[in-house]
């Protein structure tokens, strides 16, 4: 089972990790990123493809690590200080699985979605804005 | 040598700096992802960012290789580099 969205609304970790329960899943593993420090991050998407590669990350973790299921969902635009911007909830039969097919899908969903982000600190009219830039994702 | 007008989608800084989330290339027929990206040293606004700027091409929502040929129809975007963020 996979489940990938982007999405304008505050993200609901518990609700992600009710999606991959499953009968034969003995460990559960959550992510949460989380905006630290700075006032907000707005998150700006190229929405149809960034599900379309967060689905397909999440298909090739499934594969290559036996997972039961693993799902995934990125916030856009204004995202508050505390509060998650992409969580990853991910089953597997143990745990082992579950840690490194958690790990190997939030590392890549940053590497490889198409989604940017501008740091934003201070009052509304004289706030700073700062973009933050990484690395551009490698041809399929 | 005919020429195809292609739609090209912008996104963060490319999409600032044009001042619009879409533009229009004129390629001759046959362009690669290359060409789309030489196109831009043309363009008023995306010239200079785009001269220092690491940019890959998607096509129909796929990154692709500079040699990726395009064909008329194709959902072409330019993506800059993305937030990733440290591990």
């Amino acid at each position: 089972m996979i489940r990938a969205r982007v999405t304008g609304e505050p993200l609901s970790l518990d609700a992600l990790r009710e999606a991959v329960s499953r009968p034969g899943a003995g460990a559960t593993v959550t992510f949460s990123g989380t905006t630290r420090n700075v006032d907000r991050l707005d998150y700006e998407a190229y929405a149809e493809m960034a599900e379309e590669r967060i689905a397909a990350i999440l298909r090739s973790c499934v594969e290559r690590h036996g997972l039961e299921a693993a799902a995934a969902e990125h916030r856009v635009g204004a995202v508050p200080r505390e509060q998650a911007s992409v969580i990853v909830a991910v089953s597997a039969a143990h745990r082992e699985q579950a840690f490194a097919g958690a790990r190997e899908a939030i590392d890549r969903i940053k590497a490889e979605a198409p989604i940017w982000k501008v740091e934003v600190s201070g009052p509304p009219g004289g706030e700073r804005r700062r973009r933050v830039e990484g690395t551009i994702p490698e041809a399929s | 040598m005919c020429g195809v007008i292609v739609s090209v989608r912008l996104f963060a800084m490319l999409r600032e700096r044009a001042g619009s989330d879409r533009i229009e290339l004129e390629l001759d027929d046959g362009a690669t992802a290359d060409d789309a990206l030489a196109a831009l040293a043309d363009h008023p606004q995306l010239a200079e960012l785009a001269g220092r700027l690491a940019i890959r091409v998607a096509v129909n929502r796929e990154y692709v290789d500079g040699s990726q040929p395009l064909r008329p129809g194709d959902e072409l975007a330019l993506i800059p580099p993305v937030s990733g963020g440290s591990l």
